[in-house]
C-alpha cells in the first residue's frame, strides 16, 4: 500500500509541475505578456518599463525559474536604470517575485496591491458551497434513480428515467440555467434570479450544475447495478435465503460502488469546468466567475493563480480516488 | 466433382451472408432512437448547407421597427417571423438555421484535429515507447489535470476568440483521450499474431501500421469522435455565450443565447429556440454515438 501511494504521489508531484509549466507557457503564447497588462495602445515606454518591472526582458527560463522559486538571494527594492527606446533613461523598479512555491503568482491587476491567490482563495468557498451542492444532488439522486431502475428494470420508472437521463446528458447546461430563470424566476418569481445569499438562491445553480453528472451517474449506477446482480454471488445470497432487502444493500450495492468512487472524482473535474459556467449565469460570486472577469479585463495573474488552483485541487481528488480505489479494491494496487 | 461442389459452396457464402451495409440498416432500425437521431442530423446538415434557400431572411439584417416580435402563435406574432424577432428584429428562425454552421463546422474541425493529433500521438507512443512515450503520456495528465473547458478559456483568455481560434484550442486540447485510447490499443495490438505474421513477412513499419494496426483500433476512436462532435459545439456555444468564442458578428447558437438572456423578460423565444436547436442536435448525436458503440462493440449490448 505503502509503495503504492508513493508512486501515485510522485506521478502527483511531477503533474502539478507541468500543470505549472503550462500554466507559464500559456502566458508565452501571446508573445509579449507585457502588452497585456497594460492597454492596448500603449506607448512602447510603458511597455518597456513593465517588461522590465515585471523581469519579463530576461530570457524564459530565468523567468520561469523566477516564476516558479522567486528571487535568488532576497531580490526585491531593486531599481534598473536602462536606455529607453523612446529616449532618456528609464528608472525602473523592478517587482520582487518569492515564487510560487511560497504562493505567489505575483498581484492582481484589477484589485491593486492585492495578491493573485488570496484573490482566487478569497473567492473559493463559496464555490465550494455551490460544488458541494450540485455533488451531493447528483451523486445522491443518481443512487436513488439508478437503483430504482435496475430493480425494476423495463418498468415504466426505469424507461421514464432512462429517457429523462438521455435528455439530461444531452442538455447544454448553461442553456438548462437560462431556462431555469426563465421559468422559475422570470414567469413564477419563485427563486431569486441572481446573487447569493440565501439557501434559495442555491437552488437554480446547484441544479444547473449537476443536472450532467446526475444523468450520467443514473445511467452508470443503474448498468453498474444490473451487471452486480446478475453475478454468482448475488445468486448465492438469494439461494441462501436472504431477503431483497439484503441482497441490494449488503451484497450488491456495495460492489456497485468500486467504480462509482472513480466517476466521483472525475465529477469533481467536471463540476469545477461547470462552475466557471454556471457561476456567470447566476452571477453567483464564486472562483468560476472569478476566472471569467479576470479573463475580460486581462488579470493574468488571477487567471494563473485560479487555474493552477482549480487543477491542484483535481489533482489532489484524484490522489484520493485513487487511493480509496487502491484500498477497496486490492488488484488496482498491485498492477503498474 | 468434389472440388467443383466445393467452390460452389465457397460462392454461396458471400451472397447469403448480409453485406456490411444491409447490417448496418438492419441494426439501426432495430434501434429506434438512433434512427430518430439520424435522420434529425441528416435535416441539421442540409439545413446548414442550404440555409441561404432554407432561411426566410438575412441572418444579419436588423429591421428596427419589427424588434422584439413573439413567434407566429403568440399574441402579436406575424407569419413574417415564424419564432419571432430579437432586440434588433433580426429573424430568430433565420439566425437559428445559420446558427448551425457554426456549431457544425466547429464540432466536425475540431473532432478532426484532435482525432488526427491524439491518433498520431497515440501510434507513436505505443511504438517507440520509452522515453517519447513517457513523455507523451505525461502532457496527457497534465492535460487531463484541467477540466477542459477551463484549459480552453485560458487559451483564448491569451491568444483571443474568434472561430478559427476557437477550433484550434478546442481541437489541440481534445487530443488526450484520442491518444490514450490508440496507445492501450496498440499495445494490445501489437502483440497479436496476425501483425507479428505480417512483421515476419517483411512488411515495412507504414504497412504494418496503415494496413494491421490502424484499422483495428479505429473503433473506440469512431465512438469517441462522435461524442466529441457533440461536446465540442457545447464548448464553442459556452465560450461565446462567455463572449470569449466566435465573433458576435456571425451568427451562432452561443451569441444568440447570449442576446438572450439579456432579454429574457421582453422576449423569451431569444433564449428558447438557439438552446432547442443546440440540445436536439446533442441529442441527436447522442442517440447515434450510442447506438454506434454498441453496434461497433457487441460486448456492450446486454446493458442497456
Amino acid at each position: 500500500m505503502w509503495r503504492f501511494f508513493l508512486r501515485r504521489l510522485a506521478q502527483s508531484i511531477l503533474v502539478v509541475f507541468g500543470v505549472l509549466l503550462l500554466v507559464f507557457v500559456i502566458m508565452q503564447l501571446t508573445g509579449d505578456p507585457a502588452a497585456l497588462m497594460l492597454p492596448p495602445d500603449s506607448p512602447a515606454t510603458d511597455i518597456e518599463r513593465i517588461r522590465i518591472m515585471y523581469g519579463l526582458d530576461r530570457p524564459l527560463y530565468v523567468q520561469f525559474a523566477r516564476f516558479l522559486f522567486g528571487d535568488i538571494g532576497g531580490g526585491g527594492d531593486r531599481t534598473v536604470r536602462t536606455w529607453g527606446s523612446g529616449g532618456g533613461w528609464l528608472e525602473v523598479p523592478i517587482k520582487p517575485r518569492k515564487g510560487v512555491i511560497r504562493g505567489d503568482f505575483g498581484e492582481s491587476l484589477r484589485y491593486r496591491e492585492q495578491p493573485a491567490l488570496a484573490v482566487v482563495l478569497e473567492r473559493f468557498p463559496r464555490s465550494l458551497e455551490l460544488m458541494v451542492a450540485a455533488f451531493l444532488y447528483a451523486v445522491l439522486l443518481s443512487l436513488v434513480f439508478g437503483l430504482l431502475c435496475a430493480l425494476r428494470q423495463g418498468s415504466l420508472v426505469d424507461q421514464g428515467v432512462r429517457v429523462l437521463a438521455i435528455l439530461g446528458q444531452s442538455i447544454p447546461s448553461f442553456w438548462l440555467g437560462l431556462l431555469l430563470i426563465l421559468v422559475f424566476a422570470v414567469w413564477f418569481g419563485w427563486l431569486p434570479a441572481m446573487g447569493s445569499g440565501t439557501w434559495w438562491h442555491l437552488v437554480m445553480p446547484a441544479v444547473t450544475l449537476g443536472s450532467l453528472s446526475l444523468a450520467r451517474n443514473t445511467r452508470l449506477v443503474r448498468s453498474g447495478m444490473l451487471d452486480v446482480l446478475g453475478e454468482d454471488y448475488v445468486r448465492t445470497a438469494r439461494a441462501k435465503g436472504l431477503t431483497e432487502r439484503l441482497v441490494v444493500a449488503k451484497h450488491a450495492l456495495k460492489n456497485t460502488a468500486i467504480p462509482l468512487v472513480t466517476l466521483w472524482g472525475l465529477d469533481v473535474g467536471v463540476l469545477f469546468g461547470g462552475a466557471v459556467i454556471t457561476e456567470s449565469i447566476f452571477a453567483w460570486p464564486g472562483t468560476g466567475r472569478l476566472v471569467i472577469e479576470s479573463v475580460t479585463r486581462r488579470d493574468f495573474p488571477v487567471v494563473q493563480a485560479a487555474v493552477f488552483f482549480i487543477a491542484l485541487i483535481f489533482v489532489l481528488v484524484n490522489l484520493l480516488v485513487d487511493l480509496v480505489y487502491g484500498w477497496l479494491d486490492p488488484r488496482v494496487r498491485l498492477e503498474r | 466433382m468434389a472440388d467443383a461442389r466445393a467452390i460452389e459452396w465457397a460462392e454461396r457464402i458471400p451472397s447469403r451472408a448480409p453485406s456490411r451495409a444491409e447490417e448496418l440498416w438492419r441494426s439501426l432500425r432495430r434501434g429506434k432512437g438512433a434512427l430518430v437521431g439520424a435522420g434529425l442530423l441528416l435535416l441539421l446538415i442540409l439545413a446548414a448547407v442550404f440555409a441561404p434557400l432554407v432561411a426566410p431572411h438575412d441572418p444579419v439584417q436588423a429591421e428596427i421597427t419589427q424588434r422584439l416580435r413573439p413567434p407566429i402563435w403568440a399574441e402579436r406574432g406575424t407569419p413574417e417571423n415564424l419564432l419571432g424577432t430579437d432586440q434588433l428584429g433580426r429573424d430568430v428562425f433565420s439566425r437559428t438555421i445559420y446558427g448551425s454552421r457554426v456549431s457544425l463546422i466547429v464540432g466536425i474541425a475540431a473532432v478532426l484535429i484532435s482525432g488526427t493529433l491524439g491518433v498520431f500521438l497515440g501510434l507513436i507512443s505505443a511504438f517507440q515507447g520509452g522515453r517519447l512515450d513517457a513523455l507523451i503520456m505525461r502532457i496527457a495528465d497534465v492535460q487531463l489535470a484541467f477540466p477542459f473547458i477551463l484549459l480552453a478559456i485560458a487559451v483564448v483568455a491569451v491568444v483571443g476568440g474568434g472561430l478559427l481560434n476557437v477550433i484550434l484550442i478546442l481541437g489541440v486540447t481534445g487530443w488526450v483521450s484520442y491518444g490514450r485510447v490508440v496507445r492501450s490499443q496498440v499495445l494490445s495490438v501489437k502483440e497479436k499474431e496476425y501483425v507479428e505474421a505480417a512483421r515476419a513477412l517483411g512488411s515495412r513499419a507504414p504497412i504494418l501500421i496503415f494496413r494491421h494496426i490502424l484499422p483495428n483500433v479505429m473503433t473506440p476512436v469512431i465512438v469517441l469522435a462522435t461524442f466529441n462532435v457533440a461536446s465540442y459545439m457545447v464548448a464553442e456555444a459556452s465560450l461565446t455565450f462567455l463572449g470569449l468564442g466566435v465573433q458576435p458578428a456571425i451568427p451562432s447558437w452561443g451569441i444568440m443565447l447570449a442576446d438572450g438572456r439579456e432579454y429574457m423578460r421582453a422576449g423569451w423565444w431569444m433564449a428558447i429556440f438557439p438552446g432547442l436547436a443546440l440540445m436536439v442536435t446533442v441529442l441527436s448525436i447522442n442517440l447515434v454515438g450510442d447506438w454506434l458503440r454498441e453496434y461497433l462493440d457487441p460486448r456492450l449490448r446486454h446493458q442497456e
